[in-house]
């Protein structure tokens, strides 16, 4: 009996198993996120918005691993935020499509910057997003709720970015290795 | 030549593609908001099923969180009992004076209310359960509880822990639900204050005060008077604290009883009037039938 076809099978198998956690983790790790927006800690919760967890994953993966994040699965990310934190639906899909389409046009420039400078961008692009937010919450409550937790939101995610982008690095170096870091 | 001018190709009909799709789901998007704006069935469904989904996660998070926070608390107890005991003891002497004053007042309360034929308004719990988790958006103050509709609960339904009121139920899902907190910006609470129960009414501002408006101009509100619910909206039963006046310079302010990042339990009340609240026809599954069958 020819044992080829069943090594094939097998290694095909182990191709399969081994790429799970490269599939799984950006959806996991998205859901996480969002569900982490609803679990800031208790004693901030009466006076504090949570960060906006999700926004820095979008753009640390639309300049960095582009392929993690495909339009659908953010879109799927962005509605879970709108539904979860009971805002504008649609709201989040919309902005962070904005956001990483924008980003894979300018992340070429943007990989070769620095922490520092990944910051800079990445404070414009909160600003803008939560200036985006607040006016699509304004229009869609009319009047809209007050301006300053949008603020305090954006210098919240911008102050963690950096923390965050860490966390994820050894995450994904932890869990994938080097191979899927050289397809990004 | 030929390889590099087909993948020029390929990689234009890719990003065209990828365009398409964002095209799409920006579309889609707007149609969501313009759907969410109109308060749509269907999106009083979604937010239902994801209220289903997410709750059930929040609350393992939250129960091995509690595991930690319980363990900790019984360790330190251990460390602070033998001054807690004598504390524990002098403060159950004078609880027990408190209460025989109480039980003189309740008696002569219920023969007053039986002279004058009163029939007062009280609240029916429902149900009791865990504050699961607290959303972190920028403009909704809401929490998310592991009760649902199959529970017997309702838009609409009063929230109140041991300090006093929560809020009130705003979205339930099957067997999860989302209560509206009272400093959130949409909460009205109509309420009494201080002896005098001057009516007015408390409005959330996001954070950790409640604006106190529409009290009468000629009011005498000071700083410490008490402010409980009033009922006049046929929700909220009467007499349920809210709060205390904080602040009436250069407008009135309440510090609400309960501080959100010590309430745990919850117990959930009947609105008065639940037909206030009704959901749209189509997602009116069982509060509705729960309140036909009453």
């Amino acid at each position: 009996m020819n044992a080829a076809p069943i090594e094939g099978v097998r290694l095909r198998w182990q191709r399969t198993l081994g790429r799970l956690p490269a599939w799984l983790l950006p959806g996991l790790l998205g859901i996480v996120l969002v569900l982490a927006g609803n679990l800031w800690p208790w004693t901030a919760a009466d006076q504090l918005p949570s960060p906006h967890w999700l926004l820095i994953l979008v753009f640390h993966w639309s300049i960095h691993r582009p392929q993690a994040l495909p339009p659908l699965l953010l879109a799927a990310l962005g509605l879970l935020q709108d539904l979860w934190w009971g805002g504008p639906l649609g709201s989040n899909l919309l902005l962070l499509l904005i956001v990483q389409a924008i980003l894979l046009d300018e992340r070429r420039l943007i990989r070769k910057f620095s922490l520092t400078q990944k910051m800079i961008v990445f404070g414009v692009v909160a600003f803008f997003y939560e200036l985006l937010f607040y006016l699509l919450a304004d229009l869609y409550w009319n009047p809209g709720p007050p301006w300053r937790p949008f603020l305090v939101q954006a210098g919240e995610t911008l102050l963690l970015y950096p923390v965050v982008v860490l966390l994820l690095g050894r995450l994904e170096r932890a869990l994938l290795g080097t191979r899927w870091k050289a397809r990004g | 030549m030929e390889g590099r001018v087909a993948r020029f190709f390929a990689r234009r009909a890719a990003s065209r593609r990828l365009r398409r799709l964002l095209g799409a789901l920006a579309i889609l998007s707007m149609v969501l908001f313009i759907a969410g704006r109109f308060d749509n069935p269907v999106t009083h469904q979604l937010r239902s099923l994801a209220l289903d989904i997410a709750t059930p996660a929040l609350s393992l998070i939250d129960d091995s969180a509690d595991w930690l926070r319980r363990r900790w608390t019984a360790l330190r107890d251990l460390w602070r009992a033998h001054e807690e005991y004598a504390r524990l003891r002098a403060r159950i002497a004078q609880l027990e004076g408190s209460l025989r004053d109480q039980a003189v007042l309740e008696h002569e309360k219920a023969e007053l209310e039986r002279l004058l034929s009163f029939q007062p308004l009280r609240a029916t719990p429902v149900a009791s359960g865990r504050l699961v988790g607290l959303s972190g958006g920028p403009f909704l103050r809401s929490g998310f509880i592991s009760l649902g509709s199959a529970d017997g609960i309702a838009a609409g339904d009063p929230v109140v822990a041991s300090a006093g009121l929560v809020g009130r139920v705003f979205e339930a899902g099957r067997h999860a639900a989302r209560i509206l907190l009272i400093n959130d910006i949409n909460s009205r609470v109509p309420v009494r204050v201080g002896p005098d129960g001057i009516p007015a009414i408390t409005i959330g501002r996001n954070d950790e005060f409640l604006a106190l408006v529409f009290a009468p101009p000629d009011a005498r509100i000071r700083v410490g008077d008490t402010v409980v619910t009033s009922g006049a909206d046929g929700v909220f039963a009467p007499d349920i604290p809210v709060g205390t006046i904080a602040q009436v310079e250069p407008e009135i302010l309440v510090r609400p009883s309960i501080r959100l990042s010590r309430v745990d339990h919850v117990r959930i009340l009947k609105a008065l009037r639940r037909d206030l609240f009704l959901p749209p026809a189509s997602d009116c599954s069982d509060a509705c039938s729960s309140e036909k069958g009453q």
